[in-house]
C-alpha cells in the first residue's frame, strides 16, 4: 500500500514539473529553457531582462503559470474538503454559492468602474474587481450556509437546495448588471464568468500562495478529523471530533481560499468536483493522502487546461472555464451515474 | 458504574424519556428492550453522552458526564450504531483504524496497528482488511463497525473503566453471526467494562443478558436481573403479545414461544 502511494506521488510530481515547464515554454511566444535560466539569473543578480523573451517569461508567463497551478490546487483541494465535510460526492465550491456570489460582485465592480473618475480608479488600482468578487463570494456562501442550517446542523441536501436558489439569484444579478452595462463592460463581465489567467500578476501569485498555503496547512492538520467524518457526524463525535467546530473552521477557511482564486481568475467550474474523484479512484479516500494528491493533480489539470486555452486558437485565447466545463460536464455525469448506482439505498444518501 | 438520576428527555413538547433512574454495573451485559418508539435508542444515547438530558443527571462513576471532556471520553467510550455508511471508497482496515483516532495524533503507531490486527483476527475479519468497505454486505459492514468500536476501547489499562454501547448491533446479521457476535461481546466482558445494548430478540436477551431494562412509552416498565424480570406477564404487559416460556433442554435456559395465532 505505502509503496503504491509513494510511486503515485513521485509520478505525479514529475508530471507536474513537466507540465509546468511546458506551460511556460509554449504560448504565443515560445520560450526556450536557456532563456528561462538566463532570465532568472538576470533577475536574481538585479539586472534588466536582456531581451523580449526573458521579459515575457518573467513578467507574463511565469506568474500566469504559477497562479494557474495554485488555483488548480486550491479548487481541487477545496473539492476534497467540501465533499468530505458534507459526505457528499457532488459538492463543489460552485454549488454552495461562492462562484455565483463572486460573479455578481465582480459584475457590479465592472459597471461601477465604468462610471468612476480616473482619480478614484488610480486609487483602487487593479483590485476593484477582485475585492468585489471576494466579498460577493463570501457573502453568498454565508447566506447559503445560514439558510441551510436547521437546529444548529447543516445537512448536505438543504445546502445544495439553498445553493441552487442562491446561484439562481446570483446569476440573475449578474445578468442584470450585464444588461445595464455598456458594451465593453458587458464583455468584461462575460469573460470574467468564463475564467481566465490572462491578467495574472506577481502580486496575485503571492497573495494566493500565502492564503492557500495557510489554509491547506491547517486543513492537512485536520485530515484525521475529516476522515472520521466519513462515518458521519455522530460517529465522528464518538471518536473525539468536535464536528461543529471542525465544520465551521474548514468552511470559513475554504471559502476564503476559493474566493481569492475566483477573485483573480474568474469562475472556473468542475475542477473542484472532478479532481478529488480521480484522486480517490487512484489512491483511496484517506484524506491524509487525498488532500496533498489533489493539490498536485489540481495544479496539473488546470495548467494543462490553461495551455489548451492559450494554444487552441492562437493567437486568440479561449477562456479557461470553457475548457474545464466542456471536459468536466461529461465526467460529472458519469460520476453521478456511478454514485447513484453505488448508493441505490436511499438511506445512505443523506 | 453508570447512574442516571431522574433523567428526562423531550423533543419539542413530546416526552421521549420520562423521569428514568437506573444503574448499570461493570462486568455485566445489560440489554435495553421495549416496543418501537419506546425510547430505547434515546436512552442509549443518554447513557453514551450523545445527547444531554433536559433534566436529571448522568454519572460515570462519581463524575458527572456533562463535566467530562469529549476527547477524554472518546478514549474510554465506544458506540456501535445501527447502520454506519461511508460516503467514499475506503478499505475495511482503514475503517477499523478510525477506532484508534482518539489515541494518536496524526499517524497510528505500532500499538494502534497491533490492536487493529489483533481485533480483526479475533473477529475473523482479516480477509476483508483490504476490501472496499462500500462493497461489503450489511452484515459484514456491521462486523467491521463492531471491530472499530472494540479497538477504540481495547487495552485501556487495568484501572480504567471502559464503556461500550450498541444500538441494535445484530441488525443484518445471520443467526451464526448473531450468536458469534454476542459470544464475543460476552467473552470480552471483564470487571472494568460496561456493556449496554439495545435489543429486540427476547430469547437472545434471556440467553446473554445479565441485566435487562424494559421500556414502555418512555417509562421504565421493569429493570433488574434477567431471570427475575422476564416473565409472560411482563411480555404481555409491554408488547401486548401472549407468550409462554419453556425450558430449552440443551442449554437448560428458558425460551419464549408465541401462544397466539
Amino acid at each position: 500500500m505505502y509503496k503504491k502511494n509513494n510511486i503515485f506521488f513521485t509520478v505525479a510530481i514529475i508530471i507536474l514539473i513537466i507540465v509546468l515547464l511546458c506551460a511556460i515554454a509554449f504560448g504565443a511566444v515560445s520560450i526556450l529553457p536557456f532563456e528561462m535560466f538566463y532570465s532568472l539569473k538576470h533577475f536574481f543578480t538585479g539586472k534588466e531582462p536582456a531581451n523580449i523573451y526573458e521579459a515575457v517569461f518573467l513578467q507574463l508567463r511565469l506568474p500566469r503559470v504559477l497562479l494557474c497551478a495554485i488555483a488548480g490546487a486550491v479548487l481541487a483541494s477545496s473539492g476534497v474538503l467540501m465533499q468530505g465535510l458534507f459526505r457528499n460526492p457532488i459538492v463543489e465550491p460552485g454549488l454552495v454559492g461562492t462562484s455565483a456570489g463572486a460573479a455578481f460582485g465582480s459584475s457590479i465592480a465592472f459597471v461601477l468602474a465604468a462610471g468612476m473618475s480616473p482619480q478614484i480608479k488610480s486609487f483602487t488600482g487593479p483590485f476593484l474587481v477582485p475585492i468585489f468578487a471576494f466579498g460577493g463570494g463570501l457573502l453568498a456562501t454565508y447566506i447559503v450556509y445560514s439558510f441551510a442550517k436547521t437546529a444548529g446542523k447543516i445537512s448536505a441536501t438543504s445546502l445544495l437546495l439553498v445553493g441552487v436558489a442562491i446561484n439562481a439569484a446570483g446569476l440573475s444579478g449578474t445578468g442584470f448588471m450585464n444588461y445595464i452595462a455598456r458594451d465593453p463592460q458587458a464583455r468584461s463581465i462575460t469573460f470574467w464568468n468564463l475564467g481566465s489567467f490572462s491578467g495574472a500578476s506577481w502580486l496575485q501569485v503571492i497573495i494566493t500562495f500565502i492564503v492557500a498555503g495557510t489554509v491547506l496547512f491547517i486543513a492537512f492538520k485536520s485530515s484525521k478529523q475529516l476522515n472520521a467524518l466519513l462515518l458521519g457526524d455522530e460517529e465522528a463525535a464518538y471518536l473525539g471530533t468536535d464536528t461543529n467546530k471542525l465544520k465551521k473552521r474548514i468552511m470559513i477557511l475554504n471559502t476564503a481560499m476559493v474566493a481569492v482564486v475566483t477573485a483573480f481568475a474568474g469562475v472556473i467550474s468542475f475542477v473542484g468536483l472532478i479532481v478529488p474523484h480521480i484522486v480517490r479512484l487512484l489512491i483511496g479516500s484517506d484524506n491524509k493522502k487525498v488532500l496533498p494528491a489533489s493539490v498536485i493533480c489540481g495544479a496539473i489539470v488546470l495548467t494543462v487546461a490553461d495551455v489548451i486555452a492559450r494554444l487552441l486558437l492562437t493567437p486568440a485565447e479561449i477562456p479557461i472555464g470553457i475548457i474545464t466545463s466542456l471536459v468536466g460536464a461529461p465526467i460529472f455525469i458519469v460520476l453521478l451515474k456511478k454514485f447513484a448506482l453505488l448508493h441505490n439505498n436511499p438511506s445512505a444518501n443523506d | 458504574m453508570i447512574s442516571i438520576k431522574n433523567v428526562q428527555y423531550n423533543i419539542g413538547k413530546t416526552e421521549i424519556i420520562k423521569n428514568i433512574s437506573a444503574d448499570i454495573l461493570p462486568g455485566e451485559f445489560t440489554m435495553i428492550l421495549g416496543t418501537n418508539g419506546s425510547g430505547k435508542s434515546t436512552l442509549l444515547k443518554l447513557f453514551s453522552g450523545t445527547i444531554a438530558p433536559v433534566s436529571g443527571e448522568i454519572f460515570y462513576g462519581n463524575e458527572k458526564l456533562s463535566a467530562l471532556k469529549t476527547e477524554n471520553i472518546s478514549k474510554i467510550r465506544a458506540v456501535l450504531s445501527q447502520r454506519t455508511e461511508v460516503g467514499f471508497p475506503i478499505t475495511a482496515a482503514e475503517v477499523v483504524m478510525m477506532g484508534r483516532y482518539p489515541h494518536f495524533n496524526f499517524n497510528p503507531n505500532k500499538k494502534d496497528q497491533d490492536i487493529v490486527h489483533e481485533v480483526m483476527t479475533l473477529m475473523d475479519l482479516e480477509k476483508f482488511a483490504h476490501r472496499n468497505y462500500l462493497t461489503l454486505s450489511g452484515g459484514e459492514k456491521q462486523r467491521i463497525q463492531f471491530a472499530r468500536a472494540l479497538v477504540q476501547i481495547w487495552k485501556t489499562g487495568p484501572q480504567t473503566i471502559s464503556y461500550l454501547f450498541m444500538d441494535e448491533p445484530l441488525t443484518g446479521l445471520d443467526i451464526h453471526y448473531q450468536q458469534s457476535f454476542l459470544k464475543i461481546a460476552t467473552s470480552l466482558l471483564h470487571e472494568k467494562l460496561i456493556l449496554v445494548a439495545v435489543m429486540h430478540d427476547i430469547n437472545l436477551a434471556m440467553q446473554y443478558a445479565h441485566k435487562v431494562i424494559f421500556l414502555k412509552d418512555g417509562m421504565l416498565a421493569a429493570a433488574g436481573n434477567t431471570k427475575d424480570i422476564i416473565s409472560e406477564e411482563l411480555i404481555e404487559n409491554v408488547f401486548a403479545v401472549k407468550t409462554t416460556f419453556i425450558n430449552n433442554p440443551h442449554t437448560n435456559t428458558a425460551i419464549m414461544i408465541y401462544t397466539e395465532n
